[in-house]
């Protein structure tokens, strides 16, 4: 199950929406099996650069491999987590997360075992329980992990999540940090993640990268053991010099040099 | 009248109801799920379409006589096309709203043309579908009244046209009474329809209230 993470490489990347220049000139080398999260303020770019990623929008400029192969729009080992769930109303829960499992070739494996796969993974977010339930009667965390399971049903190599976690209350997105860290531990996906929450970025990622109108600004390594504690002054020291760096992008990466030595 | 004598017009009667509705039905559906699916198809059509159906279909019924004369088909002609126009706009309706987000996970999971078709678009589209069906049920017994007193041999409406020659009020009641049971059996078949395909739906109880 432990297929090895996908190495993301963009170069120059650029994207433009007509006279709106998205992202501008992006290098970017995301190492097989690491967990990246990209913060920014909103319009930074970042969704779009994951939309891109994702080969759901074509790059005005530059290319992006995977492997070392240029990319040609959606890759067979991407797969994507949305803000909203996405999930298909009319399906069981354990339906939708077969919905995920899917080859390059387009081959299925026999029903049995793709059923069993699903109820597998439902049971490892936690919700094998409620494998036959309606997704309207899930709640937001529930359908998020309802997600999550279906978009490692094909046991991807790459994942991108594009705030998943950003229209759930503050105790359930603790709860789903932890099971997105989990998941990622234990399948050794390269995971990239858009988010605003700059905490969840550092709780989770090994490197975070912030985005200011459409350019990398700032990219910090992030050496903390997992799992991180919010309450050790590391962590808080962290997210503190993150958030100065991005309300104040003028002082670019002097602000990075201020970064506490021990992270 | 003999006994029995009634039921037999019943049936006839909602036979032609029946079969007008499958056939108006099922094109009205073929032409919103390809007008809504492929946009050639839409800048094709969709405008005669609309043009056709903004004439009141019973103010064709002089053409269908010169065309089908009196017989079967001209009442069966009548109903598909009253009932085709509530199925098309509603099926159009239904396949262009579906989540473009829902599409678009579609692509990220690489799901096959016929997939993202049999598994997003078609159940996206069914709520807006059975609007659709019950507007058509409303139109298809509204048509076979008045077909039914054109030149029929048989049917209620023919009762009901035969009666009011005899001046039997009594047989003339009875047929709006008997009109008005078909079309609530109908409407009751209509919600059982929605009960079915819209189980996952937890609002569906109060969507289904308000359309007509």
């Amino acid at each position: 199950m432990s297929r090895a993470g996908l190495e993301l490489r963009a170069q120059r990347l650029g994207k433009t929406f007509g006279a709106r220049e998205v992202l501008r000139d992006l290098d970017l080398v995301v190492r097989g099996g690491e967990f990246v999260a990209i913060v920014g303020r909103s319009g930074c770019g970042k969704s779009t650069l994951l939309r891109t990623f994702a080969g759901l929008e074509q790059p005005s400029r530059g290319e992006i491999r995977f492997d070392g192969s240029i990319s040609q729009g959606l890759h067979p080992d991407v797969r994507m987590i949305f803000q909203e769930s996405r999930l298909l109303p009319w399906r069981t829960a354990i339906s939708n997360v077969e919905i995920g499992e899917r080859g390059e070739a387009g081959k299925r494996s026999n029903v049995k075992t793709r059923a069993a796969h699903a109820q597998e993974l439902l049971a490892h977010v936690g919700l094998g329980d409620r494998a036959l339930d309606w997704p309207g009667k899930l709640s937001g965390g529930q359908r998020q992990r309802v997600a999550l399971a279906r978009g490692l049903m094909s046991d991807p190599r790459l994942l991108l999540l594009d705030e998943p976690l950003g229209a759930l209350d503050a105790l359930t997105r603790l709860e789903m940090q932890r099971l997105v860290e989990r998941l990622w531990v234990e399948r050794q996906f390269t995971a990239v993640l858009v988010t605003h929450e700059i905490q969840e970025a550092v709780a989770l990622a090994d490197r975070v990268i912030v985005l200011e109108s459409g350019m990398i600004t700032g990219s910090f390594e992030l050496a903390m053991t997992r799992p991180r504690v919010r309450e050790e002054p590391a962590f808080i020291e962290t997210c503190a010099a993150l958030l100065k760096l991005i309300v104040s992008p003028a002082l670019g990466p002097e602000a990075a040099r201020g970064l506490p030595a021990a992270v | 009248m003999r006994s029995g004598e009634l039921l037999r017009h019943v049936e006839i009667s909602s036979a032609r109801a029946f079969s007008g509705f499958l056939i108006g039905g099922s094109v009205g559906f073929a032409f919103g799920v390809i007008n809504g699916y492929w946009r050639l198809a839409d800048r094709l059509f969709d405008t005669p379409l609309q043009m056709v159906r903004n004439v009141p279909h019973l103010a064709l019924i002089p053409m269908v006589i010169i065309w089908f004369g009196l017989g079967e088909e001209a009442k069966l002609f009548l109903v598909a096309l009253g009932v085709f126009f509530p199925i098309y706009v509603n099926t159009l309706h239904g396949v262009r709203s579906v989540d473009p987000g829902l599409i678009e996970m579609a692509r990220v999971f690489h799901l096959s043309r016929g997939e993202l078709f049999r598994k997003v678009i078609l159940p996206g589209a069914i709520p807006s579908v059975l609007v659709g069906v019950r507007f058509g049920l409303g139109v298809m017994w509204l048509t076979l009244i008045v077909a039914e007193t054109l030149g029929a041999d048989s049917g209620i409406g023919y009762l009901a046209m035969n009666a009011r020659e005899f001046m039997q009020t009594d047989v003339v009641v009875a047929c709006v009474i008997l009109y008005a049971f078909l079309g609530k059996w109908a409407d009751v078949a209509a919600r059982w329809l929605e009960r079915w395909f819209l189980a996952w739906n937890t609002s569906q109880a109060s969507a289904s209230g308000h359309v007509r």
